[in-house]
């Protein structure tokens, strides 16, 4: 995976998580456009899981140098924004995942690098067991599913550039995995990630569905190769994004709603606001990082 | 040139997208369905003068009835949903015509009732409230729930001739 695919992947995901958190369906229920939309708008939770995977991709392929100040640099960029949108009331649970799995990888991917085929089969197993002891036998309230039925998205995201080195080499070949696999992962979707979800044995298991898709969208955007300006834009906010869907986004649509009784523009207004306010926290961030380091060149020009 | 005409037919296909999407605009929050039934009616007088999210009524059948009420389907059984329009608010009212022996159904209800049905959120508290032929379940913020089982047992008589029974549960995830 390049640059450009990652990229790609990372607007994708943020988008798809956006749409299934803000967007309010606009065709009527029951009619074929409606039955599409309502589709495309459920199983957009893929989004997570691609953003979980391509974390993974590139912690595999760029593992941290240094692990304290690389958790200390995760640490102030993910925490900040989850603790301010706790004290707001809402509780952002991808945010303190990531950060467990910014913990927990580099430190069992050194060990498991050296023999690939082996450790991912015991990652597996490992995940397996963990999931039944916490939703088999602990069974607690909270719904844990969410984040362990993404495990195995992140394991397999680790292992891709084993497979993407040795195997697929040519375009065509990437083109028409990647089609098969985002033609039935989205059948797969449809039927047991759609229409009934799956969570038998655990609630939650209907998450895994939607791992042919994404590996189908995976091998799709890594056949990209033009470099697009609103895919910069979006892929350079994507936690902010996430961040602010989740504190404003409520409020936003249902206040909207309220006052223009239109779903069309309650969509437009609420993805305009939710972006515009993303990309200026997004700045503010920036402008937070840059200050000691503009501070440091100036003080040694 | 071929590149404006790929251009030209995408706008169209947005414009026309669109065009269809503002002319099938279903009906919303205020009511204005034409193939109103009595359950939407009942929906009507629950949410009165409730502070409810936008949302939108939906016809239950055999493929979606369970998601929404939690047990199985029955073909004698008519109902409705009154869910948030959008998957991050966590708000959902179904409403249950049965004929007769609600009470058992009701308890079924309430004891699978998932709160954490959606994704990334759940509801504060959950309430089932039944007479012989009707049951309610309401799932959403504290206030809410309150307020729209306190109008069912406003108009329980009137639909049954009897008082609403209440069963309720909170969410451990706000506990």
């Amino acid at each position: 995976m390049n640059k450009l695919t990652k990229k790609y992947s990372m607007a994708l995901a943020a988008l798809l998580i956006l749409l299934y958190h803000c967007w309010i369906n606009v065709f009527r229920y029951g009619s074929v456009l409606g039955n599409i939309e309502r589709f495309i708008v459920t199983s957009s939770f893929v989004g997570v899981d691609i953003f979980f995977f391509v974390s993974a991709y590139s912690l595999s392929t760029r593992p941290p140098e240094d692990y304290v100040s690389f958790i200390l640099n995760r640490a102030l960029k993910l925490m900040p924004l989850f603790i301010i949108a706790y004290a707001l009331g809402t509780f952002l649970w991808f945010l303190p995942s990531l950060m467990i799995v910014y913990l927990i990888f580099p430190l069992v991917y050194n060990k498991c690098k050296q023999n690939p085929g082996i450790s991912f089969m015991l990652l597996m197993l490992a995940w397996a067991v963990v999931t039944w002891l916490v939703l088999g036998v602990l069974k607690p309230e909270q719904d844990y599913g969410i984040f362990l039925f993404r495990i195995p998205v992140i394991i397999l995201g680790a292992y891709a550039p084993y497979v993407s080195k040795s195997m697929l080499t040519t375009k065509k070949q990437r083109a028409v995995l990647g089609t098969l696999f985002l033609v039935f992962g989205t059948a797969v979707v449809y039927i047991w990630g759609y229409i009934e979800r799956i969570n038998v044995p655990f609630k939650g298991t209907f998450y895994l569905t939607c791992i042919p898709q994404l590996i189908g969208i995976m091998l799709l955007l890594g056949l990209i190769e033009k470099e697009s300006k609103i895919i910069n834009y979006f892929a350079s906010m994507t936690l902010e994004l996430y961040f602010v869907q989740m504190v404003t986004g409520n409020w936003l649509i249902n206040n909207v709603y309220k006052l223009s009784g239109s779903r069309i523009l309650t969509n437009l207004i609420t993805l305009g606001v939710v972006i515009l306010l993303s990309k200026a926290i997004s700045l503010i961030g920036e402008t937070i990082n840059d200050t000691p380091k503009k501070i440091a060149t100036n003080e040694r020009g | 040139m071929k590149r404006k005409n790929i251009k030209a037919a995408v706008i169209l296909i947005v414009l026309a997208i669109v065009f269809v999407a503002a002319g099938c605009s279903i009906k919303d929050a205020n009511g204005d369905d034409p193939f109103e039934t009595d359950l939407d009616d009942i929906v009507g007088l629950l949410y009165k003068g409730v502070d409810v999210p936008a949302y939108e009524i939906i016809d239950l059948n055999k493929d979606t009835f369970k998601s929404y009420a939690f047990i199985d389907y029955d073909t004698s059984y008519k109902a409705v949903a009154a869910d948030a329009l959008v998957n991050i608010t966590p708000h959902s009212l179904v409403v249950i015509k049965v004929d007769g022996n609600a009470k058992d159904l009701a308890e079924d209800v309430i004891v699978n009732a998932d709160p954490n049905k959606w994704l990334c959120v759940g509801s504060e508290k959950v309430s089932v409230a039944y007479t012989d032929n009707y049951i309610v379940l309401v799932m959403s913020d504290e206030a809410t729930v309150d307020a729209i089982i306190k109008n069912f047992q406003d108009i329980a008589q009137a639909l049954d001739d009897m008082d609403a029974n209440i069963l309720s549960t909170g969410n451990e995830r706000f506990e």
